[in-house]
């Protein structure tokens, strides 16, 4: 069930059919839900392959290719042009079909720089209705070394990088991948535990602060907001969710999931190599240890928080890691995962070190709110020029007064009268919350700031009482970047005319324009303000 | 996207108006990136010192006076500095931004300095006690000096540092120049940047129909990258100096291979009768790849003309062509393209067809059902 019809914040609840009643009802009565847990599992291969790539794929896997993406495979995440020649790993959709009677949630991670609305709707009703599954999220785990999903990473700034095929690809085996998990459901336990990041990274240079994570210095004077870390904003939370199922006398993990705000673009932007990045590395640990299937979902890894100005210890060297590669992504994901382990063993094993079904949750409460849509002013000029030029995918319309306005104009003034732009008002996005017994999830469709993630962390355990919060980022939808309002610097906006005219330097606010990626992906100021408010109006829906 | 060359006097004078304008100021941005990636004139413009250098060391530890920190550097023998003065055989200096160019032990690139009390991160830090220059190329900003294209490089670098000297009314005829000779150039570094200066990162005042002589011969080449071609295109229709609906018909009726992909790609956002007529002429190609890439760029907004084509395509043996019809279909958005889309779903011999055509229904039907939109997009065909 997915309702979209208009502002509103809907439900699994598919008996009850008035959603105001219904979430008074919830709040009242959460007894009313008394099922037992069952969980569905599931993994598709996404890898993009292109004619000239299948002999490569064929040789770094071992299995036969099937191609679904034309050549060449433009990689996202850094400059333009740079096509993919080969694989190191597989890009994946990996999820989970949580079920207790009365609501069924899919979680799925899928392997790509982001994925728009339009095309998790898709999925969403390509999905089948006999899977009953009341909400679907699909979360990016944001990674720079994969295909083109977006637009932007074309061979050149005003030709897209998307191959449509390829999203129907991915569209129609993600939704197989949701039906697979929903037809397998069998009973499980849940657990959870949550690990902090400090000391992932030895803190050598002026980047890395040693939490495994640093972030992008792009936004001045953050050491106000951030003292404690003289203005370094990360997140050092590693949300784990493990899920189990009794197997005669052994207990068997299902799934694992671990949740951490980090770019996966560890092997930078001149890696043509087609890779997951270190979470690759993080799920063979997982595996490696548990069995099942590991799930990595990207967090709150808002403005450039990631692995390129790290450095992570060799353990066969005793040194550091060379950054940018291979070995770097190994070391850094493996070593996150230990971290989880760490962390899941605890609460796993108990004081007695031996597993205990008695430590995992048989029967949580599992519910969800989305408000959708939640529609905000698309400021930004740049956005509104890729849209008109093609670049961005154009199946995404904008919307004026809620209907869809795929209208161009030219509205700069005179000398500018020649820029191009789209001129629907907004853009409609989503934003969800999951409780899944003492876990809860905000889904945010942006790069968030860990300074307002731990906002929603706060939120979420205070509204709900759960013990372990997690922020999925990229979560149904890829909007761009989201920064504290207080932080957002419009200058880059406002110059867009004078920028995109070739002469930033008539601009009124010429020198001080900050045109760093932050604001220049970003719809605008409006973004945290509208998201946090719909975050809070479905946590409050819970 | 209308391209009426009726504008075209209007848009010389703004060439004209902002070309009056035009004064380098030499002042750096706080930006680290300009959009995407920055320009060779921009990244020279922005720098105190321009080198050619052969790298020694592509990451060297540098002990701070902190003992547990460090800072890595790059250590490079200098070839050539092709703007400011450099004395010295060695230069080191810190990189510094989001996805650093790559180098290896004895690469010979160019590369853009700062000095580093302009950096805003690095410039009270302990790193700039020992290092004086900082590197803020971004990715794609990687310029290896190899065979054929040093000598051009090495011209274009010394003439965009030449501008600053020039006086401010000589400097966009001076760049003017500079930005044609760099399109025609055969190395995709140099021609790739001059087409971003036209786009949105230069001076992109200064082209007009006069211009069209030395143009037009690179748009209509094969031996111009398609990249290049499709982005001069996109630059001239949009100043209104070509009749776009025929230059995009006439690419994709003359590109082939790859290029021919792009070019249908790229003409989704440029909808006309004309590129209507040849994308449906080349929904018969045999080309699986070039005929959904087809069917998708036929995918706009109230262009009911490709309904029936895109219905035939559905009947294809080949679900990517299938896919694609679909999701052109759902983009046309009118009542004909849903009613082709409902019969699909209800009745297509293929279980995954009907899936997809009926997850598009639905999703049409969300926004019929709150916004008219299927109404809205029938009144009002194309852009």
């Amino acid at each position: 069930m997915h309702l979209q019809d208009s502002h509103f914040v809907s439900r699994a609840w598919r008996l009850l059919p008035f959603a105001a009643l219904f979430c008074l009802a919830l709040t009242a009565s959460p007894a009313l839900a008394n099922g037992s847990l069952s969980v569905g599992t599931c993994a598709r291969d996404i890898t993009p392959i292109s004619p000239s790539l299948v002999s490569d794929y064929e040789a770094a896997f071992g299995t036969p290719a099937v191609v679904n993406h034309s050549d060449p495979i433009y990689m996202a995440g850094f400059g333009n042009g740079r096509e993919a020649t080969d694989y190191n790993d597989r890009l994946w959709a990996r999820g989970v079909v949580l079920d207790r009677g009365d609501s069924r949630v899919a979680i799925v991670s899928i392997d790509l720089i982001g994925y728009f609305k339009n095309e998790v709707d898709t999925i969403r009703e390509m999905v089948s209705p006999s899977s009953e599954i009341d909400f679907v999220l699909v979360s990016s785990t944001h990674q720079h070394e994969g295909p083109d999903t977006l637009g932007l990473w074309g061979p050149n700034e005003t030709t897209t990088g998307i191959d449509f095929a390829y999203l129907d690809f991915v569209n129609a085996t993600v939704a197989d991948c949701i039906d697979e998990a929903s037809a397998n459901l069998e009973k499980a336990r849940i657990y959870y535990a949550t690990a902090n990041s400090a000391g992932l990274s030895l803190g050598l240079s002026s980047e890395d602060d040693g939490f495994g994570v640093a972030d992008g210095k792009v936004l001045e004077g953050d050491e106000a907001l951030a003292p404690a870390t003289e203005g370094r904003i990360v997140d050092p939370t590693i949300a784990t969710m493990q899920l189990t199922a009794r197997k005669g006398s052994s207990l068997e993990v299902l799934a694992t999931l671990v949740n951490f705000g980090s770019h996966p673009e560890s092997l930078g932007s001149n890696n043509t190599l087609i890779t997951s990045d270190f979470p690759h590395y993080l799920r063979e640990r997982i595996e490696a240890e548990y069995g099942g299937l590991a799930i990595w979902m990207s967090g709150d890894l808002g403005v450039l928080q990631g692995p390129l100005d790290i450095d992570v210890e060799d353990p066969d060297t005793g040194m550091p890691a060379p950054r940018r590669t291979f070995r770097f992504a190994e070391v850094h994901g493996t070593q996150v995962a230990e971290r989880a382990i760490e962390a899941i063993d605890a609460v796993r094993f108990g004081k007695n070190k031996r597993p205990s079904p008695k430590n995992g949750a048989p029967a949580p409460e599992i519910s969800y709110a989305t408000v959708d849509p939640v529609a905000i002013r698309l400021d930004n000029p740049y956005f509104r020029f890729f849209t008109a030029i093609g670049v961005l995918d154009v199946r995404r319309s904008l919307f004026t007064n809620g209907v869809p306005d795929d209208s161009v104009g030219f509205p700069f003034p005179p000398p500018f009268d020649v820029i191009p732009q789209s001129l629907g008002e907004d853009i409609e996005t989503e934003v969800s919350a999951v409780r899944i017994g003492k876990g809860a999830i905000a889904v945010v469709p942006t790069e968030l700031d860990p300074q307002i993630g731990a906002t929603y962390r706060a939120a979420l355990v205070d509204a709900t009482g759960a013990e372990h919060s997690f922020i999925a980022g990229l979560g149904n939808d890829q909007i761009g970047y989201q920064v504290p309002f207080e932080k957002f610097d419009p200058s880059c906006q406002e110059c867009a005319p004078f920028v995109l005219g070739g002469v930033p330097e008539f601009c009124p606010l010429f020198p001080n324009i900050d045109c760093s990626t932050v604001f220049q992906n970003n719809v605008g100021r409006d973004v945290s303000p509208k998201v946090t408010d719909a975050i809070h109006e479905a946590i409050d829906g819970l | 996207m209308s391209g009426a060359l009726g504008h075209d006097h209007r848009r010389s004078a703004v060439g004209l108006a902002i070309a009056a304008l035009v004064a380098f100021v030499a002042g750096p941005t706080r930006a680290h990136v300009v959009y995407g990636t920055p320009t060779l004139s921009r990244l020279t413009q922005d720098s105190d010192l321009v080198l050619s250098v052969r790298i020694i060391e592509p990451s060297s530890d540098l002990p701070l006076p902190d003992s547990s920190a460090r800072e890595v550097v790059v250590v490079a023998e200098v070839l050539e500095a092709l703007k400011g003065s450099y004395a010295n055989e060695r230069v080191a200096f810190v990189q510094h931004g989001h996805g650093s160019p790559e180098y290896e032990k004895g690469d010979e690139v160019a590369v853009f300095l700062k000095r580093i009390e302009r950096s805003p991160e690095l410039g009270g830090s302990a790193v700039a006690s020992r290092i004086h220059w900082v590197s803020e190329q971004e990715a794609g900003s990687r310029f290896a000096l190899n065979g054929r294209v040093r000598p051009d490089f090495v011209e274009t670098v010394r003439a965009y540092a030449q501008l600053a000297a020039l006086a401010p009314e000589a400097r966009p005829k001076a760049m003017h120049r500079i930005t044609l000779e760099l399109l025609a150039s055969p190395h995709p570094m140099l021609s790739s940047s001059a087409l971003r200066d036209l786009v949105m990162a230069g001076d992109a005042s200064l082209l007009s129909a006069r211009d069209l002589s030395v143009l037009e011969p690179l748009l209509g080449s094969p031996a111009t990258p398609i990249g290049i071609r499709i982005g001069l295109l996109v630059e001239l229709e949009r100043r209104g100096l070509v009749d776009g609906p025929a230059r995009w018909a006439k690419l994709l009726r003359t590109t082939t291979g790859r290029d021919r992909l792009a070019a249908v790609r790229a003409s989704a956002a440029h909808p006309s009768e004309p590129v209507t007529a040849e994308l449906l002429a080349l929904l018969a190609n045999d080309d699986h790849q070039l005929v959904s890439a087809a069917a998708v760029a036929l995918g706009t907004p109230g262009n009911d003309a490709a309904v029936a084509s895109l219905a035939k395509l559905l009947a294809s043996d080949e679900s990517r062509m299938r896919m694609a019809a679909i999701r052109g279909l759902g983009r046309v958005a009118t009542p004909r393209a849903r009613e082709v889309l409902v019969k699909t779903a209800a009745g297509h011999p293929d279980g995954s067809t009907r899936r997809r055509a009926g997850a598009e229904v639905r999703l049409l039907d969300r926004h019929t059902t709150s916004a008219g939109a299927i109404r809205e997009r029938a009144s009002s065909p194309q852009q």
